[in-house]
């Protein structure tokens, strides 16, 4: 065991196994190692595996913090687990070796271990008999699930089955849920961790034809400008920041931040000559098209892209879909649209967004003019959830809209990705698109009067009664939804009706058929620990994890693909997810998911995966010819992976930097993602969102502030992992909000004191709307040295604190053409409580100090 | 500028030691404790090679591998520590080194009459740099880091505030006897080492140099 003061070293017998961070998307190379506990290695680099003579050196990546081990037990054997940042590979390893954060620095907390807070993993699938979840053996708990299904599919066919899972857990594991969810189940109903249908997160980018993650790392190394809008960097996508962004600055490069709040990456941004717009809640739209007025009028746009590369028919964008016919343009139509739009003038806008005009013309000149000899600027445009979770179509459409009218996209330097959140392992293993086009029932109608299907908000039908039969996988919506306190309201109502008596098989079918007779719904929850959503359940199936048995895929975001190798065993009876998925399937008559092991999932998404994005063929190709499965030959490439899509090139494996390069290198597209393979610039109508907005906004009248949310840096998600490593949740043992000193001094409340944010009137754009509240802690700072993280009338807190839930005031609006959630846009009263037992505890500290 | 002041004082302190600017104090013996020595006195004084006498075990650097306790060592007197001065000092093995400084608040294991004096270990627990240059103690905070940024609060026992740092600063059990202070612990690990008595010279051997 670690002790406060010591940690052991491995000795050179030691297994290393390879592997990625568990957790954000920068996606840090990591190494873990392990050996019987009584072995231990010497201080000499020939006497440890990692070849290092102790002490070791600052910046060189091998130091070992009481955090990064722990103590394992296998079949009653104990073994030291040392799981650390990998000091070889392109990730976290350009400034400093083998960089990590906060949250990379502690996995080994997390793992399942008699030594962690990591007791309370799931070990036994469960049901819920006479009210109370009991033990059951496996074949028990998956005809169950199947019954549940056939009960649902039987009053609602497909529909009446909804499926929620996440979108980051290796390909392996969404390849198999996805194909018993669109495959043999045929159903529409399905949402991800983070949104209620399978829609684009950016909607006005991917529909423009541009992709979400199309640059590499160190094009933010190369960069004139990287401007991140609504994403915390250092706090968030750290060692992109510090490893990849930082070099850039040094460099030269101006940093801009885009943000309500005055963050770290703020402050960094103005003390390193860049620039800090501190718009108004929700207004990212305004802004950026304000900024691209200013570019057309001063005749600033990159026309010879323009023509190259964008659509410049009508009908072409017509013949691409409804929603390019709906909301797409030629370049002219939307300079016209832009130029007309007289809320787009700088001084308009300054109005709206609270950015002074001579901000938003800087800004312009910043990323569009071109110097004296006629180069332009290369911008690396970055952005995440502030801008996705605001108006999910506009801000998306309006940032995509300034990356074609600068071109700066697609060569060093220049290009576009989401920050990100998780690391992305999302494969579709069924026909998703024809389930949904088949049996959707939710409907868009354009401004022509045509009804288009779209995906379902499987959430609402959560609420409406739909779905009977929600099988939740590995993320926790009754926290993580929108307006989520009237979710768990319609939840509990909906669970709580006939029981089960007995394990029998027939009388769990009895209580459930009643149940769905009455309305109600049955709830499977296959998760890793117990959450708020398993309070619920009528099953619960234990799931394998990060490190354990199998081992899965997945990719960061410059799209590098690395094997995460398991190395432990899970507890109890726990099973991987992929197998709970198979095992279902087969149950339900399913000829094709009877896979032996992860490895054969990942060989058989391998061997078709010949197009697109995130080709993985070559590989598999490649793999064939030297007689390898295609998961050994990702395996030989260690911490490193490759950049997808992976090609072969003179016979040679080869990866792809960026995409969006004039020689598009994305087997079976053209240079952007369209079927001509240009580009499309998007309408962005303010008045298509101004009403709503005008009602999201606090309302003064009522006392509210805008109660806005996000991650922080030491804070994983949904904190599955970080309650249980007492390091880590020490900083916040509770939910905190951090206010303005002067809406504290109004409220009366003090930096300790117990809050409840409520709001009585939370949006719906379904129904009536609807009340909602939540508690934290009053975080204020007074006289912070480089100032006031939040401003007057703005708060922030933690988006997803187990108990205190954030989102149970975010409003029920998404967009009607894209139901994508608007998180963000939460507004609320903070009303004091009392003092809190942290008061004293807890540290007030500024958050947000850069280096000067 | 903050920093400014941080210099200023750690100016002034060392202009009553007559050090130079790199001054670091290495501790005097575990058994004087009655002693009141300045520590340039102690330097002087304290007699050379105790623990080479003692033949400890050697690693294949060369270096002695191990302490088997903390030893108590006197590191400054708090009638010379004002608030907002910064003192540096390694502690217990050569190398480690750490800081000293008085708050003006009370701080968690703090020291002397008002509770504000306290120190820590000047590695950042994030990747080992230090952070003895970013020790800001009018706002009872060291960092940002000059690596990563991280920062610390020093009055909830270098409680990582926020960055990038998975544990406090180690903080050093301070003891206040006659007017002087020692150092007796280490509360955590210090970057880089698997064990803070191991792989390295402990300042009473220094002296013999
Ligand atoms: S930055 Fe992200 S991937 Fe890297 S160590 Fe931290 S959490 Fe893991
Ligand atoms: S070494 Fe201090 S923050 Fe990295």
């Amino acid at each position: 065991m670690s002790h406060d003061n010591d940690v052991p070293i491995p000795p050179t017998s030691a297994e290393r196994h390879s592997t990625a961070c568990r957790y954000c998307i920068v996606g840090c190379g990591y190494e873990v190692f392990k050996w019987p506990v009584g072995e231990e290695g010497g201080p000499s680099a020939d006497q440890n595996a990692f070849g290092i003579d102790f002490p070791a050196q600052a910046l060189g990546g091998n130091g070992i913090t009481t955090e990064m081990h722990t103590v394992i037990e296998e079949n009653g054997e104990e073994y030291n687990v040392i799981v650390k940042p990998d000091d070889d590979n392109p990730v976290n390893n350009q400034w400093s070796s083998g960089d990590h954060s906060v949250r990379g620095g502690s996995i080994a907390q997390t793992l399942y271990s008699p030594e962690n807070d990591t007791e309370d993993r799931l070990k036994y699938p469960q049901i819920r008999i006479g009210g109370t979840l009991q033990p059951v053996d496996w074949e028990t708990a998956i005809e169950a699930v199947a019954k549940a299904n056939e009960l649902a599919m039987d009053r609602n066919g497909p529909n009446g089955v909804g499926q929620k899972l996440y979108f980051y857990q290796f390909v392996e594991n969404t390849y198999a849920g996805t194909k018993l969810h669109f495959d043999v189940i045929g159903s529409p109903n399905w949402g991800g961790h983070n949104r209620p249908a399978l829609t684009p997160e950016n909607p006005g980018m991917r529909n423009a034809g541009l992709w979400q993650f199309a640059y590499d790392y160190e094009d933010t190394q190369k960069a004139d400008n990287v401007v991140m809008v609504g994403a915390e960097f250092y706090e968030n996508k750290s060692i992109i920041f510090q490893e990849h962004i930082q070099l850039g600055v040094q460099d030269g490069a101006t940093p801009v931040h885009i943000d309500p709040r005055q963050t770290f990456t703020s402050n960094y941004s103005q003390n390193n000559d860049g620039m800090h717009l501190q718009l108004e809640v929700g207004t990212d739209a305004v802004l950026l098209s304000s900024v691209a007025r200013h570019i057309l009028e001063q005749g600033w746009e990159n026309t010879e892209f323009i023509e190259e590369w964008t659509m410049r028919e009508r009908s072409t964008i017509d013949d691409e879909g409804w929603y390019q016919k709906e909301f797409g343009q030629t370049f002219e139509e939307y300079q016209e649209a832009i130029l007309d739009e007289p809320r787009y003038k700088p001084e308009n806008a300054a109005e709206i967004t609270g950015i002074p005009a001579e901000d938003i013309r800087s800004f312009a000149e910043l990323i569009g003019k071109p110097d004296e000899n006629g180069e332009r600027p290369n911008t690396v445009f970055l952005w995440e959830k502030g801008l996705i979770w605001g108006f999910s179509h506009e801000n998306s459409a309006a940032l995509g809209n300034l990356v074609l009218l600068t071109g700066s996209v697609g060569r060093p330097g220049a290009g576009l990705s989401r920050g990100g959140g998780h690391q992305e392992g999302f494969w579709v293993g069924g026909p998703a698109g024809e389930a949904i086009g088949e049996h959707s029932t939710q409907t868009f109608t354009t401004s022509d009067g045509e009804e288009v299907t779209i995906a379902p908000d499987t959430d609402e039908r959560v609420r409406n009664g739909e779905i009977l039969h929600w099988h939740v996988i590995g993320c926790d919506p009754v926290r993580g939804s929108y307006n989520t306190q009237q979710l768990r309201n319609a939840v509990r109502e909906r669970t709580s009706g006939p029981q089960p008596q007995s394990a029998d098989a027939e009388e769990i079918a009895r209580a459930w058929a009643e149940r769905m007779d009455q309305g109600g719904m049955v709830l499977t929850n296959q998760e890793i620990y117990p959450r708020t959503t398993t309070e619920f359940a009528d099953i619960v199936l234990p799931a394998t994890t990060w490190g354990e048995e199998s081992d899965y895929h997945r990719w960061n975001g410059e799209r590098r693909l690395r094997q995460y190798s398991g190395f432990m065993e899970g507890p109890g009876e726990a099973k991987p997810d992929w197998e709970i998925f198979s095992m279902i399937g087969q149950e339900m008559g399913a000829t094709d998911m009877d896979w032996g092991s992860a490895d054969e999932i990942f060989e058989e998404i391998a061997s078709e995966a010949d197009h697109g994005v995130h080709a993985l063929k070559a590989i598999h190709d490649k793999a064939q010819e030297e007689g390898k499965t295609t998961a050994e030959k990702v395996s030989e490439m260690d911490t490193t992976g490759i950049q997808l899509p992976a090609r072969l090139e003179d016979g040679e494996l080869v990866g792809t930097d960026r995409v969006h390069q004039p020689d598009e290198k994305v087997p079976g597209s053209g240079r952007f993602f369209t079927s001509t393979g240009d580009a499309i610039f998007m309408q962005v109508d303010w008045n298509r969102v101004e009403d709503v907005y005008e009602e999201l906004k606090p309302d003064p009248s009522n006392d509210e502030i805008w109660v806005t949310n996000g991650r922080v840096n030491r804070l994983w998600q949904n904190l599955y992992s970080h309650t249980r490593d007492p390091q880590i949740i020490k900083r916040f043992k509770q939910n905190f909000i951090e206010l303005n000193p002067a809406d504290a001094d109004r409220i009366g409340v003090e930096a300790g004191d117990l809050v409840e944010i409520r709001n009585d009137d939370v949006y719906n754009m379904y129904g009536e709307n609807t009340e909602g509240s939540f508690t934290a802690i009053a975080y204020v700072t007074e006289d912070p040295p480089q100032g006031q993280i939040v401003p007057e009338g703005t708060a922030f807190t933690y988006w997803l604190y187990p108990g205190q839930v954030a989102n149970d005031i975010a409003p029920a609006y998404l967009d009607p053409a894209n139901p994508n959630p608007s998180y963000k846009l939460a507004a609320g009263e903070v009303v004091r409580l009392g003092e809190s037992e942290l008061k004293e505890e807890m540290s007030f500290q500024a958050r947000n100090i850069a280096p000067e | 500028m903050p920093d400014d002041d941080i210099d200023r004082a750690r100016r002034r302190f060392l202009q009553t030691t007559g050090a130079g600017a790199t001054l670091i104090l290495a501790g005097c013996s575990a058994f004087d404790s009655d002693s009141d020595e300045t520590p340039t006195d102690t330097q002087e004084e304290t007699n050379p090679s105790e623990s080479e006498t003692d033949d400890p075990p050697e690693s294949p650097s060369g270096q002695v591998e191990q302490l088997d306790a903390y030893p108590r060592v006197k590191i400054a007197s708090v009638s010379e520590l004002s608030t907002g001065d910064v003192i540096e000092f390694e502690y217990p093995l050569q190398e480690q080194s750490n800081f000293l400084t008085r708050l003006g608040e009370q701080a968690w294991d703090g020291v002397g009459p008002d509770g504000d004096i306290v120190a820590f270990n000047a590695m950042c627990t994030h990747a080992g740099c230090s952070v003895s240059g970013s020790v800001e103690p009018e706002d009872s905070r060291a960092g940002p880091c000059p690596c990563h940024y991280t920062s610390f609060d020093l009055s909830k026992g270098g409680l990582v505030n926020m960055g990038q740092a998975t544990s406090d600063l180690p903080q050093i059990d301070l003891e206040v006897d006659g007017g002087d202070i020692y150092a007796t612990y280490v509360e955590g690990l210090v970057w880089g080492y698997h064990n803070n008595l191991r792989t390295g010279t402990p300042i009473e051997a220094a002296q013999s140099n």
